[in-house]
């Protein structure tokens, strides 16, 4: 058994962490996954790999982890509970681990009416707080969901999302606390525009400790186009402040606008007391995030 | 109560029309509640397909019972049975089911059942109970997670409520968002800091196809 | 003979006494769950007062101060709603603009918001119009109050128009909150549950839709007008009940599924349960025989005296058959179809019809006609609209069947149009 993952060992050495996304192919189509690898390797830490995102049928997550790890950037698999039932859980968790794969992101997962196969039946046999502690029990406890012991158990370094955004405050500040007491050790949050909102967050966060109990990653979303950063905006409500949206529209080089934004968001984040890396997601835009790493002054080494 | 819907009326005509002698039964408890397969269905229902053509050759009885789940109402329905080719139920699933074991004939269902649900104004009905068989409803304030969360979450809400609203659909209210305030409301916003364990899906439909046998009532059963 | 009064109102001592000086006993109820228990014996006046500018509600105020206008000087009413102004203030300002106007002096409207198109006021715009007052609809408006004179300044969006006047009267109409929740508690009928409906014009002054039960709201009427008001309703409570109609309605017990679908849709409030039969049961003296409730009972329970099952006769081929609502198209009827072979069948209401009669008819008729009052003249209230959701929904389902909807006619006429009529038929 190796030791602990690299992003593990990032955060508890003190330092910031630094994750980008790779989302799989809609096909059997391996290349691109290591293109996108070998885009990230070096630049990133670790680099989450999505699971059927948005409920459209994608390379498996534990599939494309393993190709990423193959060309040396490591994996923080993704696992929804839309999709499997706890046995089908388990059993990926095991494979997965012994494909070499160390971080995991457990989510609830989008609902399958928002993908293209609507029709499809609604597993969710346990939600993301009951699969978090699933996953813990079988790191501390060598124990199934059964009950069962068994040994070799995965050891996974455990992660799950929140979001500074939504409402009410009070819940999801519940949320968050029963996700980090089943076993998550760190959070990445959704995507962080409005820096005042996201402070008071933090502030809460840090008044209940939980910065102590778990790493947290804010998340930058990099947007390419005015239209990309609309289409955020509709679509997750995400709450963009109107200056922000300005600033996109009437630029002359979208492009460069969405970079320096999120090269600000970056630098005022890094200096919140309490967060402990960025999560960057650059949208179908892989190719941005090696210049913004290294313009915000970050590394992965 | 169960709550149904009139299937689509050329669905209807499609599996009954190369019958010729189709009889109607309607029942009188909760689809007359919610309207679907009352008498006042039935007989509307009859009148439109004898204006079909492709019911031209069809002819329509209708009767009327008071439930199609309890066997000894069905016969009131025997004599007009016997006489068809076919029986189009507008009962719920049980009753067209109940219906198709009494006679050896298609029994063929006019509703969609959709759900348990209450009433909640004339004429609109709401999801509320999944016959899950493990209610946790004492732990939610009264709100069903299983029943009114998309994703059945029980430590819930998940990171698509927004405004109240669950994210496949902005008429559908997040039921954690419910749970939420009506604990607020009850002063137990303690109960949602209870971690709730991952459910026994056995005792629910997952589990198979399921009985209730009452020894206390039955003398067949020891 | 007693009389309950429900309610708050600065007018109650004055209506008491009244009342009794006619020869009634008061009684006061406590909460609306009394007054909703006391209206099962004795006939109840509801009072309300909601607050409304003086010049609107009392006309020899409304006279002084017009008369106390300089040469020019315009009334202006202003009316300040947020969302759509309500339908029932619309009527109360129109007949004073009209009245003001027609004195000679200049009228403005000035409305944020309003709909367009409303049944009965349609008639008041054009006449405020026709004497010559000017609405607008605004999206902005500053006033600037000093000594008695408002300076208006307001936009249309397009031009901006500037007034000055002492007389700016102040639309808003503060409800009577506790009064909604005793309408509620003695079920008559609401605008949208924030105003009772009084409106109608069947209604003579104080009726509501539920016999027995008056509404009063003194902060409205003048005080002269409460008197004649009061007179007449103990003119009425002082006679004989009617003599039973034939067609009142019946709930067969045992094929009621106690839905309580009849109970909530009743316009007059005649149905209430009957704990022992665990059915629905008819109150009658205050059931009009609309037929609403047997329409829309799902079970099949509710029957109406004197009426059967719509019996359609077979018709031939070419023939068309209307279903006359009998306080309108009915009597329009005679004349309508005296050179049109139609058969006539008469309903009470247009929402006694039921889907199923229009598709039996279909089946023997070539042409099926729905004939009812308009809208806002059904003295059911909803009946007309139920009539045109059922034609929709058999007109929906036919097409579905290869069956022309073309063949089901829906139209609303009056009892003195009997032209609509015709042509709807002859169509």
């Amino acid at each position: 058994m190796a030791g602990i993952s690299r992003l593990q060992s990032v955060f508890e050495s003190g330092g910031f962490a630094v994750t980008a996304e790779i989302g799989p192919p809609m096909s059997a189509n391996a290349s691109h996954v290591e293109k996108t690898a070998d885009i990230l390797k070096g630049i990133v830490h670790a680099a989450n790999v999505t699971d059927n995102q948005t409920s459209i049928v994608r390379m498996s997550s534990i599939a494309a982890s393993c190709i990423a790890q193959s060309r040396g950037v490591e994996a923080v698999m993704q696992m929804t509970c839309r999709d499997r039932n706890r046995i089908a859980i388990q059993s990926d968790l095991l494979g997965a681990y012994a494909l070499g794969i160390r971080n995991l992101l457990c989510l609830s997962g989008d609902h399958q009416s928002l993908g293209n196969q609507p029709q499809s039946k609604n597993v969710y046999d346990i939600d993301s707080i009951q699969l978090i502690k699933a996953v813990a029990d079988m790191k501390n406890e060598g124990v199934f969901m059964s009950g069962k012991k068994s040994k070799n158990m995965p050891k996974f370094f455990i992660g799950a999302t929140a979001n500074p955004f939504a409402d009410p405050f009070e819940l999801q500040m519940i949320r968050l606390r029963k996700k980090i007491d089943a076993g998550a050790r760190f959070i990445q949050t959704q995507a962080v525009y409005d820096i005042g909102r996201f402070e008071a967050w933090m502030k809460e966060v840090r008044r209940l400790g939980l910065h102590e109990k778990a790493y947290i990653q804010a998340g930058i979303l990099v947007n390419k186009s005015v239209k990309s950063i609309e289409m955020t905006r509709k679509v997750s409500g995400m709450q963009i402040p109107d200056d922000i949206v300005e600033r996109m529209r009437n630029s002359d080089d979208a492009e460069r606008e969405g970079v320096l934004i999120s090269l600000e968001l970056i630098d005022k984040i890094r200096k919140i007391e309490g967060v402990r890396g960025i999560h960057i997601m650059a949208v179908g835009w892989e190719s941005i995030v090696p210049s913004i790493v290294k313009e915000a002054g970050l590394s992965a080494d | 109560m169960i709550v149904a819907e009139l299937k689509p009326i050329e669905e209807i005509i499609s599996t009954i029309e190369s019958y010729e002698r189709v009889l109607i039964a309607s029942c009188g408890t909760c689809v007359t509640v919610c309207m679907a397969g009352g008498e006042k269905e039935a007989r509307e229902l009859a009148s439109l397909l004898r204006l079909s053509p492709s019911m031209e050759n069809t002819e329509i009885r209708v009767v009327n019972l008071q439930r199609q789940c309890d066997r000894e109402f069905f016969e009131a329905a025997d004599e007009d049975a016997a006489w068809a080719d076919a029986v189009l139920s507008m009962g719920c699933g049980a009753g067209v089911q109940f219906m198709a074991e009494r006679y050896s004939k298609p029994v063929i269902p006019a509703l969609n059942t959709r759900f348990i649900g209450v009433n909640r104004d004339v004429g609109y009905w709401t999801e509320v109970c999944q016959g899950c068989g493990d209610c946790v409803l004492e732990k939610t304030g009264g709100i069903c997670p299983v029943a009114r969360c998309s994703k059945s979450i029980f430590n819930g809400p998940c990171g698509g409520s927004s405004g109240g609203k669950c994210e496949i659909n902005p008429d559908t209210d997040c039921a954690w968002q419910l749970i939420y305030d009506r604990l607020k409301t009850l002063g137990r916003l303690d109960r949602l800091y209870e971690t709730i364990p991952p459910r026994d899906w056995s005792l629910s439909r997952d589990g198979g196809p399921r009985r209730i046998r009452r020894s206390d009532v039955s003398t067949e059963v020891k | 003979m007693t009389i309950v009064l429900a309610g708050k109102s600065p007018q109650k001592a004055r209506v008491e006494e009244i009342l009794r000086s006619e020869g009634f006993e008061c009684v006061t109820a406590a909460s609306p769950r009394d007054a909703k228990e006391l209206s099962r014996d004795f006939p109840v006046i509801l009072l309300g007062n909601s607050a409304v500018d003086l010049f609107l509600s009392d006309d020899v105020f409304a006279f002084r101060k017009i008369s106390g206008l300089g040469a020019g000087e315009p009334a202006v009413f202003l009316l300040d709603y947020g969302s759509d102004t309500p339908d029932y203030v619309l009527p109360l300002v129109l007949r004073r603009a009209v009245s003001t106007a027609l004195s000679k002096r200049p009228v403005f409207i000035l409305a944020r918001s309003v709909r367009s198109g409303i049944p009965g006021v349609e008639k008041l715009y054009f006449d405020a119009r026709n004497a010559g007052a000017a609405i607008i609809k605004y999206e902005e408006l500053s006033i600037q109050r000093s000594d008695d004179i408002c300076e208006i300044s307001v936009s249309d969006g397009i031009y901006r128009y500037t007034l000055g006047t002492p007389l700016l009267v102040d639309c808003a109409i503060e409800e009577d909150k506790e009064a909604i929740e005793y309408a509620k508690a003695l079920r008559i009928h609401t605008y949208g549950s924030n105003r009772i409906n009084e409106d109608r014009w069947f209604l003579s002054p104080g009726r509501t839709s539920r016999r027995g039960v008056y509404f009063l709201d003194t902060g409205l009427i003048v005080s002269d007008r409460l008197k004649d008001t009061i007179f007449s309703i103990a003119d009425e409570l002082r006679r004989s009940p009617d003599a039973q109609q034939e067609t009142r309605a019946h709930v067969d017990a045992s094929k009621c599924a106690f839905c309580y679908t009849c109970f909530r849709v009743c316009p007059h409030a005649a149905l209430e349960p009957d704990g022992s039969a665990a059915a629905m049961k008819v109150i009658q003296p205050l059931c009009t025989g609309c037929g609403i409730c047997a329409a829309v009972c799902p079970a099949k329970a509710i029957g109406l005296h004197g009426i059967g099952h719509i019996g359609i006769e077979p018709g031939s081929a070419g023939k068309t058959l209307a279903f006359c609502c009998e306080n309108s198209a009915a009597i329009a009827a005679d004349t309508a179809f005296r050179d049109i072979d139609a058969d006539i069948v008469r309903i009470p209401c247009g929402g006694s019809l039921d889907g199923e009669s229009i598709a039996a008819a279909l089946k023997t008729y070539s042409r099926v006609i729905v004939a009812v009052c308009a809208d806002e003249a059904c003295r059911h209230f909803d009946g007309s609209v139920r009539s045109m959701k059922q034609v929709e929904k058999i007109k929906q389902a036919v097409g579905k069947l290869g069956v022309d909807p073309g063949r089901i006619g829906f139209v609303r006429v009056s009892h003195a149009a009997p032209a609509v009529l015709r042509d709807a038929a002859g169509r």
